[in-house]
C-alpha cells in the first residue's frame, strides 16, 4: 500500500486496530511522512469548501415549485376538456399494453415489447419501428400464453440484437429526437442504457 | 429534524396541512441541491434535479410508510433522479447532440457569486467529471453529504464492503488527479 492509499484509508477510518497504531507510530516518527500526511489532509480540506450560495433561490424555491405542481393539474383538468376521442387513443393504447402484459410472460412492465416509442429511439424511423412493433406483436398468441414459453420466445426472437445492429451500423447518421427520449418512461430508459452499456456501446 | 418529528410533520401533511411540507423542503432543499450540483456540475441541471425532486416527494409523501427514515427515501428519490439525468446526458451526448450537449451550461446561470469558490467547484467537477458515474455518486454521499456507510448501504442497496471499495477508489483517482492539477 503506497502512502496515499494509506492515508486515504486512516482518514476514512479503514484501516485495522493493527494498522492504524502502525500508522499512528509512523507519523510521530517519520517527518516527511508526516507532512506528507498533513499536505494530504489539506488537499482533503480544500474539497470541503464552505462555499456560499444564494440564498435567495432558495426562499424562491419552493414558491416555484408548488407553481409547477399547480400548473401540472391544471393541465391535467384541461384534457378533461378535449374531445373524448383524442384522449382515447392513449387509454385505447394504455389498454393495449396492459392487455398484452397480462398475456404475456411473467407480466414484466418494462418489457421492451411494450413500446413502440422504444423502437422509434432506436432507429428514429417511424417505419423502421412500425416494422418492428409488427414483427414482435405477430408472434404467435397462443404460444404467449404459456408462460413457460416466455423467455425462450423472448431469447429467441432477439430484436435486442437487431436493434442494437441497427445502431451499431447507422449510429453517425442517427438522429435521436431530444423530446422523444424525454417521452420514454424511467424504465423504458433504462432498459435502453442497460442495453447500450451490455452491448459496450456507450 | 429528530425522526418523531418528521414522522409528526408527515402524518400533518397527509392530513393536509401544507405547512409541514415546508418545513420538510426547508430541512433537506440544500441538502437535494448540492447532492445534485456535485452529480451534474452545473446549477441550472441541479435547479431542475431539485424540482424534480421536490415534485416527486409532494406527490408521493402520502405513500410514505416510514419503512426507512424520511432522510433515506429523500436521498434514494434524489440519487434516482440524478443518475436518470446522467445517463440520459451519456446518450446523448453518445449520439453526438450537441446542440444538447451543453445546453444547461451555456445558459451560465449560478447561485455562487463569489470567484475563488466558483473556480474551486468548477475544478472538483471536472475532476469528479471523469470518474464513473457510481464511483462519483458513492464519493459524494460519503464525502459531502456526509453519509455513514450504513447510510449509503440503505440507500443504494449496496454492501458496506462494495460500497468502502468504491469510496477508497473514487477517492484514489480524485487526489491523485488533484496533485496533477497543482
Amino acid at each position: 500500500m503506497n502512502n496515499l492509499e494509506l492515508f486515504i484509508k486512516y482518514t476514512d477510518d479503514n484501516l485495522s486496530s493493527e494498522e492504524k497504531e502502525k500508522f499512528e507510530t509512523k507519523l510521530s516518527e517519520d517527518e516527511k511522512f508526516s507532512n506528507e500526511f498533513h499536505l494530504f489532509l489539506n488537499e482533503q480540506k480544500s474539497l470541503n469548501n464552505n462555499t456560499e450560495l444564494d440564498e435567495r433561490y432558495f426562499s424562491s424555491l419552493l414558491p416555484k415549485v408548488k407553481n409547477r405542481i399547480k400548473e401540472g393539474r391544471e393541465v391535467k383538468n384541461n384534457l378533461w376538456g378535449i374531445p373524448k376521442i383524442a384522449y382515447s387513443i392513449p387509454i385505447l393504447i394504455l389498454a393495449t399494453i396492459i392487455v398484452f402484459n397480462l398475456f404475456s410472460s411473467n407480466n414484466k412492465i418494462d418489457n421492451p415489447f411494450n413500446s413502440e416509442k422504444l423502437f422509434t429511439f432506436f432507429t428514429n424511423d417511424s417505419n423502421m419501428a412500425a416494422e418492428l412493433f409488427d414483427s414482435a406483436l405477430k408472434i404467435d398468441n397462443n404460444y404467449l400464453l404459456d408462460q413457460k414459453n416466455y423467455s425462450a420466445i423472448y431469447n429467441e426472437y432477439e430484436y435486442n440484437d437487431l436493434l442494437i445492429n441497427y445502431v451499431e451500423e447507422n449510429s453517425q447518421s442517427i438522429e435521436i429526437n431530444d423530446s422523444l427520449l424525454n417521452k420514454l418512461s424511467d424504465n423504458e430508459f433504462n432498459l435502453v442504457y442497460d442495453e447500450l452499456i451490455s452491448k459496450k456501446i456507450l | 429534524m429528530a425522526d418523531e418529528n418528521e414522522f409528526e410533520l408527515v402524518n400533518k401533511f397527509i392530513n393536509g396541512d401544507e405547512n409541514s411540507f415546508n418545513k420538510i423542503v426547508d430541512e433537506y432543499q440544500k441538502k437535494i441541491y448540492w447532492h445534485a450540483r456535485r452529480m451534474v456540475g452545473n446549477h441550472d441541471d441541479a435547479d431542475e434535479l431539485t424540482q424534480q425532486v421536490i415534485i416527486v416527494l409532494y406527490n408521493k409523501l402520502k405513500t410514505f410508510r416510514f419503512d426507512s427514515s424520511l432522510k433515506t427515501w429523500i436521498y434514494k428519490i434524489t440519487l434516482t433522479r440524478n443518475l436518470n439525468f446522467l445517463k440520459k446526458k451519456k446518450v446523448r451526448n453518445f449520439f453526438s447532440l450537441d446542440e444538447i450537449k451543453n445546453q444547461a451550461t451555456q445558459k451560465g446561470n449560478d447561485i455562487i457569486s463569489n470567484i475563488e469558490d466558483k473556480e474551486k467547484l468548477q475544478k472538483l467537477n471536472s475532476i469528479l467529471d471523469e470518474l464513473p458515474i457510481k464511483q462519483r455518486e458513492i464519493f459524494v454521499l460519503r464525502k459531502f453529504d456526509d453519509l455513514s456507510y450504513e447510510e449509503i448501504s440503505k440507500i443504494t442497496g449496496k454492501s458496506v464492503g462494495g460500497l468502502k471499495a468504491n469510496y477508497f477508489h473514487a477517492s484514489k483517482k480524485i487526489f491523485e488527479k488533484l496533485k496533477n492539477y497543482e
